[in-house]
């Protein structure tokens, strides 16, 4: 998974190295801050924030060639703009799944 | 070859990784990215800094794109701005309103490639550059026209002038900055003047040019030419043949005229333009327009027209002949309903206002009851010229003074030594001369602004009547007002006070002095340019 946002960077962006390197270990950031605001959004019914953190996961997964974790995203922002707690529990799980696949590699 | 300037971006995204992401894919030296998390800290710089483009995030915590958009504007109304949403490809209909209601704003999906953002970018200041390039030459080119302007008006006779006996009046109001009309006055000898008017088609830069070019060929022409060949017909095949060789495509509508006003003569011919007015102010009448040859064709309208001597006419003119000549600007002007004004009104106000004979501030007044009467809408240069033997009845006196401290000076003597011939009141003339050397002074440091032009631009009329003098004052400085309230005979003790208190130090002393000198002063302004200013001094 890790590689296969690398190549990406390079092919979109002509980034190599460290550079690259740099980048992804940036969306990794990104991932963790806003996922871990989940479930305390979730609990004080946050929707408005929690949309924004879904969003913004969202449009980093998209720029890093990450498409399982943006189309997660997505359909998490959706949930959230609906006001729909159990959907957001729901989907939330998924893109935790796969930011914990991404540490994993 | 010069490189391209760097291209200063002010990035605003919440979001770390974009941040870095659009600082990656705009790399010095073409782009000099400044990085920025919020909106708050985004104005604080941009009131700082110059940048070329901002690219903003829409969905940020706190002030949002679109309302940090609302606040640049505030600052900077045209500067271009990117906004990067994935929002829009949700469909979002109310959010592209939003993004495409200010004309400056362009979006791009946040999903986005290297080559994609520069390539938005480039072409972003590709248009703001071109923009610019074009504004900074339509600046360029009104600083140009606006200086033609100012020097094509010392190609013009004076607003009045007095040759041997003669005055001329001239009125002109270009309806571009600069004109394509046309006006030459030539001395052939005493009491004979050779009088060219001409109307160039088109307006602008290309009349003006063409106009300077005629002008110059006809001073060519009378150099060259023997007195006794200076004729109407002549005049106008030369102008021919030099606007064909120009090959301008333009024409011109002219009036050719010999007016010997010693034999009060008038030999004229027209090329397509109006006859002239001619007015007498004691018989009350102008010579009916029909009594004028037709003429032929503008010049340079039809190649190869030749004028004949055969369209050439003649006039008697009374002894106290007014001569207008005129473009068809005054008659085109409209009124608010689209009303032309017409040549019936130019022959009207002739009649009503040139009663007592030709005056400087003549045909300023006439152009002005034009305006007042509504018709403001103009299309075309303007020219109303016009020519009359300078008779005075005894005790009329006219004077044109140059705006400069020793010509004013010289005048303020002899009007002083006037004065007194005139009266015999040593005391008057005096209050003469101080009158003169405040008021006239005031014109050439405040009205024309110091200007040390030789050609005289002040005219001065003085009038000895019975019981007191009327002396009429014309310039073309800028409009001011008196404030002129009552007159009063003697200064009074608010004057003396104020002068003590240095509340006059800079501006209405001299006010205080002229208003304790005349019984009354009025003061006029014509057509926007001609300020005419009347002082009755009482003899005692």
């Amino acid at each position: 998974m890790k590689q296969q946002i690398l190549d990406y960077l390079r092919d979109s962006f002509g980034l190599e190295g460290s550079d690259a390197e740099e980048l992804y270990q940036s969306y990794v950031d990104t991932l963790n801050e806003n996922i871990s605001k989940f479930d305390s959004l979730l609990a004080n019914n946050n929707f408005a924030e929690f949309t924004r953190a879904a969003h913004t996961i969202k449009g980093c997964a998209m720029n890093s060639g990450h498409p399982e974790m943006s189309s997660a995203a997505l359909e998490l922002e959706k949930a959230a703009k609906a006001n729909d707690k159990a959907l957001c529990l729901q989907l939330m799980e998924p893109v935790k799944n796969i930011f914990k696949q991404l540490k994993e590699t | 070859m010069e490189a391209s300037p760097s291209i200063k971006i002010l990035a605003v995204d919440d979001d770390s990784f974009m941040r870095q992401l659009i600082a990656r894919c705009l790399p010095e030296p073409d782009f000099i990215v400044t990085p920025c998390p919020n909106a708050m800290e985004a104005m604080a710089i941009f009131k700082e800094k110059h940048f070329d483009l901002l690219i903003l995030d829409i969905m940020m915590p706190g002030i949002s794109g679109l309302q940090l958009r609302s606040l640049i504007r505030q600052e900077n109304s045209t500067i271009p701005i990117m906004l990067l949403t994935a929002k829009v490809d949700d469909a979002e209909g109310s959010l592209l309103k939003e993004i495409s209601s200010d004309k400056n704003t362009y979006y791009q999906n946040k999903k986005f490639t290297k080559s994609e953002l520069q390539s938005l970018v480039k072409s972003i200041m590709g248009r703001v550059w071109q923009a610019k390039q074009e504004k900074d030459y339509f600046i360029e080119m009104e600083n140009d026209i606006s200086l033609a302007g100012e020097i094509q008006k010392h190609m013009f006779p004076h607003w009045w002038t007095l040759d041997g006996g003669i005055q001329f009046c001239h009125y002109f109001r270009p309806y571009m900055k600069i004109t394509g009309d046309m006006i030459s006055h030539f001395k052939l000898e005493e009491g004979v003047f050779l009088e060219i008017i001409g109307d160039i088609s088109g307006h602008g830069i290309q009349s003006a040019l063409t106009m300077a070019a005629v002008e110059s060929s006809i001073s060519n022409y009378i150099r060259k030419t023997l007195l006794s060949d200076i004729q109407p017909h002549h005049i106008l095949n030369h102008l021919q043949a030099f606007m064909e060789d120009i090959s301008t495509e333009k024409y011109m509508t002219c009036l050719v005229a010999i007016v010997d006003f010693n034999v009060n003569m008038m030999t004229y011919q027209l090329a397509g333009h109006q006859a002239p007015i001619i007015f007498s102010p004691s018989q009350n009448k102008t010579i009916p327009t029909k009594d004028f040859k037709t003429g032929s064709l503008p010049v340079a309208l039809l190649k190869g027209t030749v004028y004949n001597e055969s369209d050439t006419g003649t006039i008697q003119l009374p002894d106290d002949a007014i001569i207008f000549l005129y473009t068809d600007g005054l008659g085109d002007i409209r009124d608010d309903t689209g009303e032309n004004a017409g040549e019936d009104l130019l022959q009207q106000l002739i009649s009503s206002i040139s009663h007592e004979g030709l005056r400087p501030s003549t045909n300023f007044k006439i152009v002005d009851i034009y305006f007042k009467a509504g018709y403001t809408n103009i299309n075309d240069d303007i020219t109303l010229t016009a020519i009359s033997k300078h008779t005075l009845p005894p005790g009329n006196y006219d004077f044109s003074i140059s705006p400069s401290v020793d010509e004013i000076d010289k005048f303020v003597q002899k009007a002083n030594s006037l004065v007194f011939e005139q009266t015999h009141d040593e005391i008057l003339a005096g209050k003469v001369e101080i009158l003169f050397s405040e008021f006239l002074n005031n014109i050439a440091i405040h009205g024309l602004g110091q200007r040390n032009a030789k050609r005289p631009i002040i005219s001065v009329h003085i009038e000895f009547h019975e019981e007191d003098i009327m002396i009429v004052v014309c310039d073309q400085g800028k409009a001011w007002d008196m404030q002129l309230g009552e007159t009063s005979n003697t200064l009074t003790d608010n004057f003396f006070s104020d002068l003590k208190n240095r509340r006059l130090e800079f501006h209405g002393r001299g006010l205080h002095l002229l208003k304790s000198i005349s019984k009354s002063i009025t003061r006029s302004r014509y057509a926007d340019t001609l300020n005419e200013t009347i002082f009755l001094i009482n003899y005692k």
